[in-house]
């Protein structure tokens, strides 16, 4: 790690799916468990490194992120929640989405709990019908089979209309 | 992706998932479905065959249930009663933080009941009338029946069934382990002779003779056992000696539930004279039960196993409010946040349909009363509070 100290001041360049390159201190990109494997198996820094799944808007999204959590010291734990709970307030679910394939690609784990959180609290009291649509998914139950499974799990449906 | 779990079977041609992953990862699928309650959970089994597949998958149950741990919600309270003609069972549960109480299962003409342990969310429980041992989960509301156990020959006396529940984690096995004490005339007095013990492992069909116990006999033992750590740990219990023969106390004995061997550990002199062994955040305690009447804010010891390897034992000091300074005390499980449940002894209780019941919190070391209200049954006779986590286990599938 001693190498990582004495470059702390040292910038990389990541570039997105849809070409735009972003200069990165060194610290920030270290958040990542991806970027930092890369950087310790010695991967110059000079290089741009492309993150071929990860568009501009979400790359912009993630490197906010990471500042924020890189800069802030371990005291401020209160400011950083308060940070993620603002920092995807408003977000939509494609982003959100975005966000977390992202974090997971580039293994930033608060990111990834943070984001898969947030799309969990927003589907919790969906229809089964706008969650499909939400998740890409189709019912491929025939009218009889779901029957048949709400019936096997009817403990899940009691209480609820 | 695997089809085989469940009862119902499709033909294969529609039960090849793959087709309907969505466009997430399954690894990020399964990071948030299991942050979802388990009601949420079993309802979302009906999404599509893909989500039902990987919902019932092992990895994905184990992964819900220890993120049950800390959700919100994931924790409840388990309250059985029976009616006061002690025919019926009936369960309630209640919200961590108390409440309205909602009925959850009754088991009806059952005659006596005692719920002998409870275990990642699982409750085992013992029927006399019937002589059958269950298990229950009641987050899916799922109950099975054990095989039957073999018990002493007929001319012997002895005391038991004493059933024991624990869960393995290095196997991922759960066991149910059944005791008897078989005891001798000797001077026109009973005597220890000897422990009988069987064990079972839930998923496979029958009970299997554990040979070495330990045969001392001042080690009364078998009831009201607690797993910690893959071991089931049972305080000496002088309380239900059976025997006229003075009980040395100062023993806890543990059966390791992946090696099927048990051992007997000391314990440090001044510990509390209690049957009632309990987890604390993953550790081992043990709460000093009064059974005199102790003057106002006189502190009760609660004691706790730091240092398993080492066995070093930490003690710490609760002082009780004065409503439950009285009766004896008792302790019934812990959750992983560290805060032990602590109530009176039930059938003192004044027959009301709501009780009170206190949590005493390791870490801010303070105590805290929970109200439960809605227990209405006509003449309710309290049995027991347990604190649970939800666990979407199949007991079948296991």
């Amino acid at each position: 790690m001693a190498s990582s100290i004495e470059n702390n001041n040292e910038k990389l360049t990541l570039k997105s799916s849809d070409g735009e390159e972003f200069l990165v201190e060194k610290h920030v990109a270290l958040q990542s468990t991806l970027l930092q494997n890369m950087l310790d198996s010695d991967c110059s820094s000079a290089d741009v490194i492309p993150l071929p799944k990860i568009d501009a808007r979400t790359l912009a999204l993630v490197l906010g992120y990471c500042k924020k959590h890189a800069d802030a010291s371990s005291s401020k734990q209160g400011e950083l929640n308060s940070f993620d709970s603002e920092f995807l307030k408003d977000m939509d679910m494609g982003a959100l989405f975005n966000l977390v394939l992202a974090a997971n690609f580039m293994e930033i784990k608060g990111l990834l709990d943070i984001a898969a959180q947030k799309i969990a609290d927003t589907i919790k009291d969906k229809p089964h019908q706008e969650v499909r649509e939400i998740f890409h998914v189709e019912n491929d139950y025939t009218p009889e089979e779901e029957a048949a499974v709400r019936e096997e799990n009817r403990w899940a449906f009691e209480g609820f209309p | 992706m695997s089809n085989k779990k469940g009862t119902l079977r499709f033909s294969s041609s529609n039960t090849c998932g793959i087709t309907n992953e969505g466009y997430l990862p399954r690894e990020i699928l399964e990071d948030i479905l299991t942050r979802l309650p388990a009601k949420m959970v079993g309802q979302c089994k009906c999404i599509c065959k893909y989500w039902r597949a990987l919902i019932e998958e092992p990895s994905f149950v184990e992964l819900h249930h220890f993120r049950s741990k800390s959700r919100p919600g994931g924790c409840y309270r388990v309250i059985y009663l029976t009616t006061g003609d002690f025919q019926n069972i009936h369960f309630f549960s209640a919200n961590y933080e108390g409440g309205l109480a909602q009925p959850l299962f009754t088991y009806l003409k059952s005659g006596s009941c005692e719920v002998e342990a409870s275990v990642n969310g699982l409750l085992c429980w013992y029927l006399e009338v019937s002589e059958s041992i269950l298990i229950m989960n009641p987050t899916t509301k799922e109950l099975i029946t054990l095989p039957p156990f073999t018990r002493p020959a007929n001319h012997v006396r002895y005391a038991g069934p004493l059933v024991s529940f624990g869960f393995d984690p290095s196997t991922k096995q759960y066991k149910v382990l059944n005791m008897y004490h078989v005891l001798k005339e000797r001077h026109g007095q009973l005597e220890h002779s000897h422990c009988e013990c069987e064990i079972f492992t839930l998923g496979t069909h029958s009970w299997r003779k554990i040979d070495i116990v330990p045969q001392a006999s001042h080690l009364e033992f078998g009831s009201r056992g607690v797993c910690v750590g893959g071991v089931i740990h049972w305080r000496n219990s002088w309380y239900y000696s059976i025997c006229s023969r003075t009980v040395d106390g100062e023993v806890v004995v543990a059966f390791d539930l992946k090696e099927e061997r048990f051992r007997v550990f000391s314990l440090p002199r001044e510990f509390p004279h209690t049957r009632c062994l309990v987890e604390l955040g993953g550790h081992l305690a043990a709460c000093e039960k009064s059974f005199l009447e102790l003057p106002e804010n006189v502190p009760v010891e609660l004691w706790i196993l730091e240092d398993y390897d080492n066995w070093d034992w930490v003690k710490e000091r609760i002082t009780l409010p004065r409503d439950i300074v009285r009766p004896p005390i008792y302790t019934n499980g812990a959750i992983q946040a560290g805060e032990i449940l602590l109530h009176v002894l039930l059938t003192l209780l004044p027959v009301s349909t709501d009780m009170e019941v206190y949590y005493y919190g390791r870490n801010k070391r303070s105590l805290r009363k929970i109200e439960i209200t809605g227990l209405s049954l006509p003449n309710p006779v309290y049995k027991g509070v347990f604190n649970l986590v939800e666990n979407l286990v199949s007991l079948r599938d296991i």
